[in-house]
């Protein structure tokens, strides 16, 4: 069996080997870290990347399996960590100068799930700063680019995580999802990201953005792997105030379900003009595969996405100039013009270690917080948020799940919309929907653009109702998976050209 | 929405955000597209709706009055101006 053969294969298929004893941990892990070491040079998936770590919990899967003790199927597997996320002893950054350096003294629940699980966890992925963005271009420390086209963006803001999934550097890895970015990258990098229910994953130790929107979730390159992120990750936290004390489902066991008369609502909002069209033919055609399954296809109606960019960016900026807040130089990362004051102190570490548009957010959520504006722009798009959230509400009265392009486009080239923050944000169209209400949404590959390209697919369920998701998206895949890869794992094209 | 520079160079001081004057300008203009936009939402006929603050119902949990380990003075560890077990700042008052 060559690298190649194992690197691409899905967590089950690995867990199998590894509990046949076909293959063992420490020698996948090997490999994975061989080839990030050679080509991630070019990509930047990684920020960090913990070898002795993971060769460390390699070895102990491999001991455990030996012993007939395995802790289940995540025991042995390399996934992967956005920065964004706490690791006890390893360097957490969120992609930003000011907290270079930072050792968390915990970890996050999520990881610590995982590692109780057995999970090896091989490094740290790369992240717009503070996960604000949506290209991974505003990492502070190195660009990362689309392993399916070098010259173009990975998505953000878990643009690390998808991007080293797509590469085969790892079986998963968790990204945050604050308006989409999970969803995003996962379209733009052909891999399946799930952005669960609010609630339904601890947020403890995870590096706080917009609280009342921000939720951790798997990203895989296949929808069995996403079930068994999540089953591993999910439930309730008491040391998470708004995680939701309820019952975790078995995921896997929504797989391979028969989706004869599931209702899919289309929403007609989500098929504008500004869709290209092999997006809308290939989300079409991913439609055409439920209705030939059985499933009822019904057209829905969300009639304020036109308020959802602008609702989101006014509510995540409040939320994050307060988070941020915490970030002044007492407490973590390097210190700035501490010998001309504290407050100089506050200002220059402020000033100088976050990036511009960390900066701007800070100032759009001051901005809208401030006295004289608060009612003019917060208050009323909290109640735009409602609106939002009723919209949703009416449509899964009707139906099961919704279906909708990811991005209006496939990835778009590095440098193309840095200069326009406008136009970025527009790219969130149709993902902030889900945050805004809370909702459980998913995106997977379902096929190649013109230009060779993944596009994504995104489903929106019902609160709490990731398992009608899992069996839609299988369903899906089962007819649309994309049998391309973005390039032979272990020989990227010279000149960062992909090799078809 | 007119953004004048004043009102740019008060919200960074508000945000404790040290900012030249090429910085504030570029923020001028950014802030003046960005908010400009945000007047779309003055379209919604929001008449009578309640404030929404979270996606689901939050209410505020308790637990057991128990004591339980921390991190304790190991999180003052990472602070730049860690001594002795704590975070020296520059002096508060003068």
């Amino acid at each position: 069996m060559t690298v190649q053969d194992f690197a691409s294969m899905s967590i089950a298929e690995l867990a199998q080997k590894l509990e046949k004893k076909e293959l063992c941990s420490v020698e996948v892990t090997q490999n994975l870290l061989k080839a990030i070491s050679v080509q991630d040079e070019r990509i930047g998936s990684f920020l960090k990347v913990d070898e002795k770590g993971a060769l460390a919990a390699a070895k102990s899967s491999d001991e455990r399996r030996n012993s007939g003790s395995s802790l289940g199927v995540l025991d042995g597997i390399p996934l992967g960590l956005k920065d964004l996320i706490s690791t006890e002893g390893l360097e957490t950054t969120a992609a930003s100068k000011i907290l270079q350096g930072y050792i968390p003294p915990f970890d996050a629940t999520v990881t610590a799930k995982l590692k109780s699980a057995g999970a090896v966890i091989i490094g740290k992925t790369n992240l717009d700063e503070f996960a604000m963005g949506s290209s991974n271009e505003n990492s502070a420390f190195k660009v990362c680019r689309n392993p399916w086209d070098l010259s173009r963006t990975p998505g953000g803001s878990s643009g690390g995580s998808a991007a080293s999934v797509a590469a085969r550097f790892c079986y998963g890895t968790l990204g945050t999802d604050t308006g989409g970015s999970i969803r995003l990258p996962a379209s733009f990098c052909g891999i399946t990201g799930l952005k669960p229910t609010y609630g339904r994953v601890s947020r403890y130790g995870v590096v706080a953005f917009a609280s009342s929107l921000d939720q951790v979730g798997p990203m895989t390159r296949d929808v069995e792997s996403n079930a068994l992120m999540l089953q591993a990750i999910a439930g309730h936290d008491s040391r998470d105030s708004t995680s939701i004390n309820a019952e975790v489902p078995d995921y896997q066991a929504a797989l391979g379900k028969n989706i004869a008369g599931l209702r899919i609502g289309i929403p007609k909002e989500y098929f504008s003009d500004g869709i290209r069209a092999d997006v809308r033919a290939a989300v079409e055609r991913a439609i055409s595969v439920l209705e030939a399954g059985g499933a009822v296809i019904k057209e829905v109606s969300l009639p304020h996405t036109k308020y959802a960019v602008a609702t989101y960016y006014i509510v995540a900026t409040a939320e994050a100039s307060s988070n941020l807040s915490r970030y002044d130089g007492v407490r973590y990362g390097p210190r700035l013009g501490e010998e001309q004051g504290l407050n100089q102190m506050y200002q220059q570490t402020r000033g100088q270690l976050f990036g511009p548009e960390v900066q701007r957010r800070i100032m759009l959520g001051t901005y809208v917080l401030s006295a004289g504006y608060y009612d003019a722009f917060y208050l009323r798009a909290q109640k735009v948020r409602r609106l939002f959230a009723e919209d949703f509400t009416n449509a899964f009265k009707e139906v099961d799940a919704i279906i909708g392009p990811t991005s209006p486009t496939p990835a778009f080239k590095i440098g193309e919309n840095i200069d326009d923050p406008l136009a970025m944000y527009l790219n969130d169209i149709f993902t902030i929907g889900a945050n805004l209400a809370g909702l459980p949404a998913m995106s997977l590959p379902c096929g190649l653009s013109d230009d060779k390209m993944p596009i994504g697919v995104q489903l929106i369920g019902g609160a709490l109702d990731e398992s009608t998701l899992f069996t839609v998206a299988h369903a899906i895949e089962k007819e649309l998976s994309i049998k391309e890869v973005p390039f032979n794992p272990l020989s990227l094209g010279e000149g960062g050209v992909r090799v078809d | 929405m007119d953004f004048p520079i004043k009102e740019i160079e008060k919200l960074s001081r508000l945000a404790r955000l040290a900012m030249g004057s090429d910085q504030l300008e570029a923020m001028q203009h950014d802030l003046q597209k960005i908010v400009t936009y945000f007047d779309l939402l003055n379209e919604a006929d929001v008449e009578g709706v309640k404030p929404m603050t979270h996606a689901v119902p939050v209410e505020i949990p308790l637990r057991k009055d128990e004591v339980k380990e921390g991190v304790g003075r190991r999180g003052l560890e990472q602070s730049s101006g860690y001594a002795d077990g704590f975070a020296v700042v520059p002096k508060i008052i003068e």
